[in-house]
């Protein structure tokens, strides 16, 4: 045995391989070595315990935080895949993409884009399972991204057409389905049975457009239409203000006037909200 | 492409709407009172919903700014989490040892 860092590294692999299907220790590496040969090159025993048993524990408690975790910031998903199909999902996904951050919140940042790549575990309801991914993603991101703060009519009172920007904590969603309702009712639940068959099947498509931001330190979901969706996703894109207007009703036949009237109102409230920041 | 008349007429009802609003902490109040009654909040004829019961997950440390920068509030509240493998080890000691008694 050489460096520190020789060592930290051999323990990390040891600590990260999965588990058995009985939750202990694989009694080879992924290489064939023999783990109670690896274990005691760095692990003293002592009168209680193996080296073997005592990297053991740190491999579960590992994979017991991490489980747990993923568990914990998906119950949607969970609750769609039923717990044995996650189970499956989440030691698959954290073998490929395994903790690297100091903080656990990051474990699920790219599970959406890892089931891009394993389609085979997204189950009999693929895009269902793919707009709950997202969105409990975007529960996450809103749950702690930053509060800039919010325009005030002051710093409008002199602008024609000026540039908005939205809070960063603002997340906006194009789903194709309504999994708001469906990830509401879940934790509702508070289980991680399965979604009864009528239920998932009662979440028919339905294309969702969907805001996720956070107010008073709580995450909530705005529903929100068609035309709101895009305008804010044109400011988020930092179109000019009469640039994100263009793109509220095209193709609309609704007359000028309540074009206008719309446009009023969801500004106002989404200034009431506390949405736009300064560029 | 929308006419030069329309577009104005667009852009006038969006900065009225912004200049309407009073400052956000109109909503707080609001929201705040609501909050503890249950999961929707109506805020001008619009659905607004909380993504979590108050006493569910992580999140019900929100409010607390202790998990602000620590890494959420998952540190230390996992380890052995429904599983009873430390048990009769003396919690998660890596040395096997047993807790002291108390």
């Amino acid at each position: 045995m050489s460096s520190l860092l020789e060592v930290q590294r051999r323990m990390a692999e040891a600590v990260m391989a999965p588990l058995t299907r009985q939750e202990g220790m694989r009694q080879r590496a992924a290489d064939g070595r023999p783990m109670a040969k690896e274990a005691a090159a760095y692990i003293k025993p002592n009168p209680r315990l193996e080296s073997f048993e005592r990297l053991e524990i740190y491999n579960r408690q590992y994979w017991f935080r991490v489980l747990d975790s993923l568990a914990e910031d998906f119950p949607g998903v969970q609750a769609i895949l039923g717990a044995p199909r996650f189970r499956e999902l989440s030691v698959r996904y954290i073998s490929d993409c395994p903790s690297t951050s100091f903080t656990l919140r990051n474990l699920g940042g790219k599970l959406s884009g890892w089931l891009e790549e394993h389609p085979e575990f997204l189950g009999a309801q693929p895009d269902l399972v793919r707009d709950m991914v997202r969105l409990e993603w975007a529960v996450i991101e809103a749950f702690d991204a930053a509060e800039r703060a919010p325009l005030s009519a002051e710093q409008l009172e002199n602008a024609e057409n000026p540039h908005l920007a939205l809070q960063p904590h603002v997340r906006l969603l194009e789903l194709s389905h309504p999994v708001d309702d469906l990830l509401l009712a879940v934790r509702k639940r508070k289980s991680a049975r399965k979604l009864p068959a009528r239920q998932l099947v009662q979440t028919g498509r339905q294309k969702t457009y969907l805001a996720v931001h956070r107010a008073d330190y709580s995450v909530h979901y705005k529903r929100l239409e068609a035309g709101e969706f895009h305008v804010l996703q044109e400011i988020h894109r930092a179109s000019p203000l009469s640039e994100a207007l263009e793109q509220a009703f095209a193709g609309s036949a609704l007359p000028e006037t309540e074009q206008a009237q719309k446009i009023q109102q969801w500004f106002a409230l989404w200034m009431s909200l506390g949405w736009f920041c300064q560029v | 492409m929308k006419n030069p008349s329309m577009k104005s007429l667009l852009l006038t009802a969006a900065m009225t709407g912004l200049l309407s609003t009073a400052a956000p902490a109109a909503f707080s109040s609001t929201h705040a009172s609501t909050n503890s009654n249950g999961n929707s909040v109506t805020k001008s004829s619009t659905r607004l919903l909380l993504t979590a019961d108050g006493d569910t997950d992580k999140h019900s440390c929100k409010g607390k700014n202790d998990c602000k920068g620590k890494g959420g509030c998952k540190s230390g509240d996992n380890g052995c989490k429904g599983k009873n493998s430390c048990k009769g080890k003396g919690g998660c000691a890596t040395d096997g040892s047993k807790p002291k008694a108390a």
